[in-house]
């Protein structure tokens, strides 16, 4: 499924795009898939220049107002493809988010309408952007589950605005498993160009 | 159309650049602009004296004094001096002033770089003061008697600078920016001092009405007069033959030279095409990673040439340096650009006078009249 066609289409007939037609030009969907131990990975984007100006202006600029930019064409395919889907963002330490008034991975994903739980959450503070790759595993350490919500037979849909080593994924997974859940997918923004391609 | 909330940062009202968190409206122009500011706690006696090893000239020390007068008397300034006349020399008598008299000031550059190098430069020149370096990565100390910060970083301070001196003032991030200007306005209780060699209309205007001044250094500290640039017209591939022959030229004359050429991709393609002739040069544009590196070993003569877009335009100083503008024409060069670019040359006292070229396919309105004001200039000497 390429985000050509129908789909691209839409910046002539959607009325309700937020974005201008000079600024969608700016963005690249390249919709990359992977396996990240067995469970298919989605990136709509690159990590280019563009897409990291722009989640920086989100996250660290508090600039609610381009949350809903990244997912915004792709949104009624993606509504399809991930159709009976629960959301489980990646969580991020919850002062951060009691700063910035929202959390930046709920707020992009927001507009797919699905319903969304927050399964996870961080038991300190811990940015996975200040260490090195060989370190990112310790986050398994740091995340655990919130609230004992009954998934089992459940479709989930775990997303994330960047991926870079995979290991916050790789963790979420290793808590979601054990509930049993029909089946497991996940939607990131956008991957980094990563040394060693986890596959 | 006008919003009901305004900014109380910038004073930005535009509907358009007003978002919502929520209920709560928030200004989207200076959302960039955020971060821990500075609190106005820094009140240590400061005895200092100057310690400079080099003796102003007398253009410069009579320019000094006037600068100390204005900021006495709160007389905002512009200061019109020539590309390496040494503008921030003059400044460093009304800083001291200030200093002594228990004043903030501050010292605002636009490239970080120059800040970390103009930081150490005032630690030497003023050995007992707490000069303090803030930019992009570097705040962890806001205060200081002296404070050197890039211009991005003045969102740091309200209300706090009696004395603020704006290097470059023509520079990319004020022009035309509102939101940083604004936030100019904002830092500051006191005199500014706005330092530039290429002032635009708008600036002479700013600083042409009362209660502002406008001074003018029309000298280079070393009374050399400037160099003045020599139009050459060539077409397509005589230009790129003549361009050669003078790398080769200046190769054997053992000077290191910069070609400025208007965007990147000119640039690139130049750099393909030079490479097959001459070895020991590089390319330097905004997108290259590590930059920093290849103008550092240009500096140390690694290098014999460097093509390089305008980011070289300010700010660099080369013993010997030739300068030549490929495609001077291009409508990206306006008058500004190329005095900048022609000021590159013979800045130092050892090596006053140097060749400046526009290489172009036809002379336009900008060059002449760069040559022109440079020609004007000289006049004063």
């Amino acid at each position: 499924m390429q985000p050509f066609g129908v789909d691209s289409l839409a910046s002539l007939f959607d009325k309700h795009l937020c974005v201008c037609a000079s600024c969608y030009g700016s963005f690249n969907p390249k919709w990359t898939k992977h396996k990240l131990d067995g469970t298919p990975v989605l990136a709509l984007y690159d990590y280019d220049e563009f897409i990291k100006e722009k989640l920086f202006l989100l996250k660290g600029c508090h600039d609610y107002e381009l949350a809903p930019i990244f997912i915004d064409r792709h949104k009624r395919l993606l509504r399809y493809i991930y159709k009976r889907c629960t959301i489980v963002p990646i969580p991020s330490w919850h002062e951060d988010d009691a700063r910035r008034g929202y959390n930046h991975v709920e707020a992009i994903f927001a507009p797919l309408l699905l319903p969304m739980r927050r399964l996870l959450e961080k038991s300190e503070p811990y940015k996975q952007s200040d260490r090195s790759y060989s370190q990112r595993d310790q986050i398994k350490n740091v995340m655990r589950l919130q609230e004992n919500e009954d998934i089992s037979g459940k479709d989930i849909l775990i997303v994330d605005d960047v991926m870079t080593s995979g290991s916050s994924v790789r963790a979420a997974l290793g808590l979601l498993k054990p509930l049993k859940p029909r089946r497991i997918r996940v939607l990131v923004i956008a991957r980094t160009i990563a040394p060693e391609t986890s596959r | 159309m006008d919003s009901l909330f305004i900014c109380p940062r910038c004073g930005n009202r535009a509907i358009e650049k007003i978002g919502y968190i929520g209920k709560k409206p928030y200004c989207r122009a200076c959302v960039a602009f955020n971060g821990e500011e500075a609190e106005d706690d820094f009140h240590d006696e400061a005895d200092t004296f100057l310690d400079i090893d080099y003796a102003l000239s007398k253009d410069q020390r009579l320019l000094s004094e006037r600068i100390v007068a204005a900021c006495e008397k709160g007389i905002d300034t512009l200061i019109h001096a020539v590309t390496g006349a040494g503008k921030t020399e003059l400044v460093f008598a009304a800083i001291q002033k200030a200093v002594l008299s228990g004043k903030h000031v501050g010292f605002a550059i636009p490239r970080r770089d120059v800040v970390i190098e103009l930081g150490h430069r005032f630690s030497r020149a003023f050995p007992h003061l707490e000069v303090t370096s803030v930019y992009g990565g570097h705040h962890e100390r806001l205060t200081g008697h002296l404070v050197v910060l890039t211009t991005h970083q003045i969102f740091r301070y309200v209300d706090y600078f009696d004395l603020l001196i704006v290097d470059e003032y023509d520079a990319f991030p004020y022009h035309g920016n509102i939101v940083l200007e604004a936030l100019l306005k904002r830092s500051r209780r006191g005199v500014l001092i706005a330092l530039t060699a290429t002032p635009t209309p708008a600036m002479l205007e700013q600083f042409g009405t009362p209660g502002h001044q406008i001074l003018k250094l029309w000298t280079r500290y070393h009374n050399h007069p400037l160099p003045v640039p020599k139009i050459t017209i060539r077409w397509s591939l005589w230009k790129l033959d003549w361009l050669i022959d003078r790398i080769n030229y200046y190769r054997r004359a053992e000077r290191p030279l910069i070609v400025f050429v208007p965007t990147i991709a000119i640039g690139t393609s130049l750099f393909k095409i030079i490479r097959l002739f001459t070895r020991d040069g590089a390319l330097a544009h905004s997108k290259i990673d590590g930059r920093a590196d290849i103008v550092d070993a240009f500096k140390k003569g690694r290098y014999r040439f460097l093509i390089s877009t305008s980011i070289l335009e300010r700010g660099i100083t080369l013993t010997n340096l030739q300068v030549i503008i490929y495609d001077a024409h291009h409508e990206l060069f306006d008058e500004g650009t190329l005095i900048q670019m022609a000021g590159r040359v013979g800045r130092r006292k050892s090596a006053p006078t140097g060749d400046v070229r526009f290489l172009a396919t036809r002379s336009t309105k900008a060059m002449k009249g760069a040559i022109a004001e440079i020609e004007y200039a000289n006049t004063h000497l």
